[in-house]
C-alpha cells in the first residue's frame, strides 16, 4: 500500500509495514495455517450444509408425495401418535427457542440499525451549528485526523487480509495434502500395517480357494455317483487306495530315486 | 496297508467329519476346472505374446521386416507351431518342476506317474496326445474318469499317470449333504453313499490326522 507522503512521522510510526514486508516467523505461519484451515473448513462445511439441506428437502418431498397417496382409512398415523408426549414437550420448546432466537436476533439487529439512522437523521440538524462552530474547530481537526488514521488502518487491514487469505489458504492446502501424503507413506512403510493388509488379503484368498476346492471335491463324488446310477453300475463302496508312492508324491513331489521303506514309515 | 478308523459316512451322519482324501485320485470336476484354468492361461498367453513381440520388434525397427514374409498359410502354420510348442512347454515345465500347473495348483491336484515319480517331457507329450485322443469320441476319454477305478482318463492310461489330491481334500458336507443329497431319490443316493476311502496309517501325512 502506498503510504500518503503527507503523513506525519508519528502517523508513519503508528501504521505497521505493508503486507509484502510482513516477517515470516513461526507465529505468522501458524496464524496463516489456522486462518487457512478455518477458511477451507468453513467453505467445505457450508457446501455440505447446503447439500444436506437439498437432500433432506428432496427426501421430504418424496415422503409427502408418498403419504398423500395413502388412503385416509389405510395406513394413516393414529391420532394418539400425533400428540407429543409430555417429556418431549420441553425438548421441542428448547429446540424451537434456538431457531426462534436466531430470527429474533436478526430482526432485532435490523431494528437497531434503523433506529440509529433515525436518531442521526433527527439530531444532525440540531447539532450541526454546534459542530461547525469555530469554538470546536481544534477538536474537529483532531477528530478528522483520528478518522483518517483509522480509515487508513482499516484499508491496510483489508489489503493484508486479501493477500493473507490466499496465502493462508494455500498454506492450509499444502499442509493438508502433505499430512495426507505423510500418513499414507507412514501406513505404506509401516511393517505392522503391511503385515495386517497382507494377512487379511492372504487369508481371504485362502478361504476362497479352500471353498472352491471343497466344492469341487464334493462335485467329484456327486458326479461319479450320478454317472454310476445312470449306467446302472454297482455303487462304489470304497475308493481304491493309490500306491504308497503316489500318496507320498501328492504331498511332496518325489525326486527320481527309488523310494525306501524308511521314507514310508516316516 | 491297513485302514485307519474313520468317522461314519457323512450321508449317514451329517455332523461327522468327512474323510481326508489327500493323496487319493482326483475326480472329473476338479480336473476339468483345473484344465479350464490352464486353457485360459495358455490362450491368454498365446494372444498376448505375439502382440508383445510385435511391439518389441517394431520398437527396434524390424517389425515390418518380420511380418512381411509371414503371410497367409505360412503365418498360420507358424502360429500353429508356436501355439503347440508353447502349450507343450507350459505343461512340461510345470508338471516336471512342480507336478502341477497353475490350474492344478488352484484346485489342489498333482499329476504324477503311477510309480510316484515326476512327469517328464516324454510323458507330457504322451499325455497331451492322450488329450487329443480322449477328445475325439466326444470327450469319452475324459468321462472315463467317472467309471474308472483309479479315476484315470485315456490320457492318463496312455502316459501312465495319476491325478491325485495334493491337499487335505474333504468334501464340503454342508454343501454336499444339505443342498443336493437330501433332495435326490433313493436310487441315486445308493450310488452316492461313499464309505470313506482306505488310507494307510503309516504314511507321513496320515499320522497327524
Amino acid at each position: 500500500m502506498a503510504i500518503d507522503t503527507k503523513m506525519t512521522k508519528k502517523e508513519q510510526a503508528v501504521i505497521p509495514a505493508p503486507p509484502d514486508s510482513i516477517e515470516d516467523n513461526d507465529l505468522t505461519s501458524l496464524t496463516r495455517l489456522v486462518i487457512g484451515a478455518a477458511d477451507i473448513g468453513i467453505n467445505e462445511l457450508r457446501q455440505r450444509l447446503r447439500r444436506w439441506e437439498e437432500e433432506i428437502d428432496t427426501a421430504q418431498t418424496k415422503e409427502q408425495k408418498r403419504s398423500s397417496q395413502i388412503p385416509p382409512d389405510g395406513l394413516a398415523v393414529p391420532p394418539e401418535e400425533l400428540e407429543p408426549r409430555s417429556e418431549d414437550v420441553l425438548r421441542y420448546a428448547l429446540i424451537g427457542m434456538m431457531f426462534d432466537a436466531q430470527a429474533i436476533i436478526k430482526s432485532g439487529s435490523v431494528k437497531v440499525v434503523k433506529a440509529g439512522r433515525r436518531v442521526k437523521r433527527r439530531t444532525s440538524p440540531i447539532l450541526r451549528p454546534l459542530a461547525s462552530s469555530r469554538l470546536l474547530s481544534p477538536a474537529r481537526k483532531s477528530y478528522k485526523k483520528m478518522v483518517s488514521l483509522g480509515q487508513r488502518r482499516v484499508d491496510r487491514w483489508i489489503e493484508i487480509g486479501r493477500a493473507e487469505e490466499t496465502h493462508s489458504r494455500m498454506m492450509a492446502e499444502t499442509a493438508l495434502s502433505g499430512t495426507v501424503d505423510e500418513t499414507i507413506d507412514y501406513l505404506a512403510e509401516n511393517p505392522g500395517v503391511q503385515q495386517l493388509i497382507t494377512s487379511q488379503t492372504t487369508s481371504l484368498a485362502e478361504e476362497v480357494v479352500e471353498e472352491v476346492r471343497e466344492r469341487t471335491v464334493s462335485a467329484d463324488i456327486l458326479l461319479e455317483g450320478f454317472s454310476r446310477a445312470l449306467f446302472r453300475r454297482k455303487p462304489r463302496h470304497a475308493l481304491p487306495p493309490p500306491p504308497v508312492e503316489a500318496q507320498i508324491s501328492a504331498v511332496t513331489l518325489r525326486a527320481d530315486k527309488p523310494i525306501s521303506n524308511a521314507t514310508i514309515k516316516g | 496297508m491297513h485302514a485307519i478308523e474313520l468317522t461314519p459316512n457323512y450321508y449317514d451322519d451329517p455332523d461327522a467329519t468327512p474323510p481326508n482324501l489327500l493323496g487319493h485320485y482326483a475326480g472329473l470336476v476338479s480336473r476339468i476346472i483345473a484344465f479350464v484354468i490352464d486353457a485360459l492361461i495358455v490362450a491368454l498367453a498365446l494372444a498376448l505374446i505375439p502382440w508383445l513381440v510385435q511391439i518389441l520388434l517394431e520398437s527396434i525397427g524390424i517389425g515390418t521386416l518380420t511380418t512381411r514374409w509371414m503371410v497367409g498359410v505360412e503365418r498360420l502354420l507358424a502360429s500353429g507351431i508356436f501355439a503347440i510348442l508353447f502349450t507343450y512347454s507350459y505343461y512340461a515345465f510345470f508338471w516336471f518342476f512342480a507336478g502341477m500347473t497353475i490350474g492344478n495348483a488352484v484346485i489342489g491336484i498333482r499329476i504324477i506317474r503311477t510309480n510316484g515319480k515326476r512327469v517328464g517331457p516324454f510323458r507330457t507329450l504322451l499325455r497331451l496326445i492322450g488329450y487329443a485322443i480322449a477328445l475325439i469320441p466326444f470327450g469319452l476319454g475324459f468321462f472315463w474318469i467317472l467309471i474308472d477305478d483309479r479315476r484315470q482318463g485315456w490320457h492318463d492310461k496312455l502316459a501312465g499317470t495319476f491325478a491325485v489330491y495334493a491337499w487335505e481334500a474333504r468334501p464340503d458336507e454342508r454343501f454336499y449333504v444339505h443342498r443336493f443329497v437330501k433332495k435326490l431319490p433313493m436310487s441315486v443316493l445308493e450310488h452316492i453313499k461313499l464309505p470313506p476311502p482306505e488310507i494307510d496309517n503309516n504314511l507321513p501325512h496320515a499320522k497327524n490326522k
